[in-house]
């Protein structure tokens, strides 16, 4: 079964942190064959701020980009894109202002 | 609108420094209803008076300093003005904003606004005290930099109250193209050279000592409950990450998404972030807070470094800005070198951005042999080399040897360098410069910087939530359509917020914003409002930058600021293909010729702006350059 690493990144790090669920890093076993959107899906049964935050029925919110292995991955992509082990994935929001 | 203006002075102070006179005017109820304050009346004037063919260093330019209704409330950031006027970065319109004391002070001396023309014989400064308005000697004050520019003239008028001086440093004296005018120890006017025209004025400083006056509220209790849950909603925005961390929250978010700008846009990754954002320096460096006018955010702080080759140094917290160009942009890796190289920028008066992608280049150039350390003046200007980048700023903000030829700005200075080096400048091509990120990872911002009309960004949409104004969210900062959709159709609400005289960072809830507002006012402005407001203002600038020479081709980035990230979460992500279909998909969405990014006649109309088809019509074909 693979192993991906899941990094929470500005404040979806900061509200799943107050949970206590999520350290800001951490590891996901997934199924072989598991797409990106499916793993997000499996996250957010498991813990419902996961749920709320980050996933809006059935798809990642409006405001959370993913970053597979350091390139952004566009959200057309990401129930077809298919995990392996060792993958890193990155979520973090949509930078407003800065 | 009410009869009364309530939220003014209804007072505007006249400057003739070649007159040397000082005089007041009413404001007018209809400046006030139609552009509201501060940048809109700037805009206005402008407009009114500075015809095509007065240039930026004419005497006949202007410069306007104004603020908003809200400015000098207990609103919490509502010390913010506006500095509008046409600068020499694109000898084009400027509107420039500044946080602190200034635009609060002003109006408890029972003005909304100074209007300031001519050029003085001889250095002054203007003083405006409540009752007393005077133009004072500056020769005193020359070779000064900003901060010691404010000790000078409070002992000169001889005051420990409550002051507030905003000047030129060295830089603006000495006519750098990118001087800014800077304030309260640590707030900048910042871009398309305002400073620069300060100093064309022989104008050193506007200081304002703190009145007694107040504008009259609508409905004051009303204003103070929605002042009170506007600050709350801004400490709590974005999981109350500003309030924590201040701007440089963003950095590392920035860093992973692929706009963080490092080593002058010749990669997208930067993995040393977490050991130089905002968390890590404010759990590393000592710091007190130090706030604006009534702000109970206090994103801003005075920092000790206490670690590194700068440990000791005292100054002001760098905003994200600083620590990005002054961090990753010219490969410093140091916190306490960004802190430093922060400071002496404002305190020499140059803008920070323009600074950063200059040094950034010139690194790049001596990397390449474009460059050498003969044509440095001795300097080795390797990646990083933190103690060489004082040194050349020291020498721009005096005109001194090299620094002579970079106070032209990248844009310039490439150019006259010549060969390959003008394609290794991150500028855009009128000549105007970023803000301090990597849009090529953030396009709607390179759009927004490329089009805007008033020296830096405008519609702000990076900053906006699409659903806060009854529009879909977006979902992919690379999609065109996305990119070039949401910066038109948020288009005039920041325009409209740096009309009112706060702070953007306490303003991000737009309905508490308006809430305030008209609590102020009395009007009974919606969200739609304010958009047309905004808008009415974006196309007055356009208009009078058409009149002035504007040349929509050059409405586009530098060949680096537009090219394709070689590696980074942005790699490989092509802005130049759709470049100019984002850009004619914005006009027509702005009601603009979608060729020539003109207004159209009925979108000038429906702005009430009919007076400007005639000017629009009759001004002239783009400069060639």
């Amino acid at each position: 079964m693979p192993t991906v690493r899941v990094e929470l990144v500005g404040w979806i790090r900061e509200k799943l942190d107050a949970t206590g669920a999520y350290p800001g890093k951490f590891p996901v076993s997934t199924p072989e064959g598991e797409t990106i959107l499916g793993m997000a899906r499996q996250l957010a049964v498991q813990n419902d701020v996961f749920g709320k935050i980050v996933f809006n029925q059935e798809e990642f919110g409006a405001n959370v980009l993913v970053i597979l292995n350091g390139v952004f991955v566009n959200p057309q992509s990401r129930a077809e894109t298919l995990l392996k082990d060792g993958d890193e994935v990155m979520l973090l929001p949509i930078v407003d202002g800065g | 609108m009410s009869q009364e203006l309530w939220g003014y002075m209804g007072k505007v102070l006249r400057v003739d420094l070649t007159k040397g006179t000082l005089r007041d005017e009413p404001l007018e109820p209809e400046v006030a209803e139609n552009y509201v304050g501060g940048t809109g009346l700037g805009v206005e004037y402008l407009y009114r008076e500075v015809p095509p063919g007065v240039e930026w260093d004419d005497p006949r330019n202007l410069i306007i300093m104004a603020s908003g209704p809200v400015g000098g409330t207990s609103q919490a950031g509502s010390g913010t003005f506006s500095l509008v006027t046409k600068g020499p970065m694109t000898n084009l319109a400027v509107a420039s904003q500044a946080n602190g004391f200034w635009g609060a002070y002003i109006k408890s001396v029972g003005y909304d606004a100074v209007v300031i023309q001519g050029r003085s014989p001889d250095w002054v400064y203007l003083h405006i005290a409540d009752g007393k308005v005077e133009l004072r000697n500056a020769a005193p004050l020359l070779g000064k930099d900003t901060w010691e520019t404010e000790d000078a003239v409070r002992e000169d008028l001889g005051t420990k109250g409550r002051l507030s001086v905003f000047g030129i440093g060295p830089a603006g004296e000495n006519l750098v193209r990118f001087a800014v005018v800077a304030g309260d120890k640590g707030h900048v006017c910042s871009k398309g050279g305002c400073g620069c025209v300060m100093g064309a004025k022989r104008l050193k400083a506007v200081a304002v000592t703190q009145g007694r006056q107040q504008a009259s509220l609508y409905n004051k209790e009303l204003f103070r409950e929605k002042a009170k849950a506007l600050l709350e909603d801004s400490k709590a925005a974005k999981g109350g990450q500003m309030y924590k961390w201040g701007t440089g929250a963003s950095f590392s978010i920035l860093a992973q998404s692929g706009a963080l700008p490092i080593r002058n846009y010749t990669t997208n990754v930067f993995p040393e972030h977490e050991q130089m954002n905002g968390q890590y320096i404010r759990t590393h460096f000592e710091h007190r807070n130090k706030a604006c006018w009534a702000c109970g955010m206090v994103h801003t702080k005075h920092m000790k470094v206490t670690e590194g080759p700068y440990a000791g140094y005292e100054g002001e917290e760098p905003e994200y800005e600083g620590m990005s160009g002054w961090g990753p942009q010219i490969g410093n890796k140091d916190p306490g070198g960004f802190v430093k190289l922060s400071n002496v920028t404002d305190r020499l008066g140059l803008d920070l951005n323009e600074a950063s992608w200059l040094v950034g280049w010139v690194m790049e150039c001596y990397e390449k042999g474009l460059l050498t350390r003969n044509d440095l003046d001795g300097l080795d200007m390797q990646w990083g080399n933190v103690e060489g980048a004082l040194t050349l700023l020291d020498k721009i903000s005096r005109r001194e040897g090299v620094g002579d030829f970079l106070a032209e700005g990248v844009m310039r200075a490439s150019q006259k360098l010549g060969g390959d080096a003008p394609n290794l400048g991150v500028y855009v091509l009128k000549g105007s410069t970023p803000r301090g990120h990597d849009h090529r990872g953030r396009w709607n911002e390179m759009l927004d910087t490329c089009i805007s009309a008033t020296g830096t960004v405008q519609s702000g949409a990076h900053m906006l939530a699409p659903a806060n104004f009854g529009q879909p969210p977006t979902t992919n900062p690379f999609s065109p359509w996305e990119v070039a959709g949401t910066t038109a159709m948020l288009e005039g609400w920041h325009v409209f917020l740096d009309s009112l005289s706060n702070c953007r960072f306490i303003t991000l809830n737009q309905q508490l914003t308006l809430d305030c507002v008209n609590a102020i006012t009395g009007r009974n402005l919606t969200i739609n409002d304010s958009l047309v407001i905004g808008r009415r203002i974006v196309n007055q600038l356009r208009v009078f930058n058409f009149r002035h020479g504007l040349d929509p081709a050059l409405e586009a980035p530098s060949p680096r600021y537009g090219s394709t990230p070689v590696d980074g979460p942005a790699q490989g992500k092509n802005s130049a293909q759709y470049f100019n279909w984002m850009k004619s998909f914005y006009f027509q969405l702005m009601g603009w010729d979608p060729a020539t990014g003109k207004p159209l006649p009925h979108t000038l109309k429906a702005l009430g702006l009919e007076r400007l088809i005639p000017d629009l019509e009759s001004s002239p074909e783009p400069a060639k350059r």
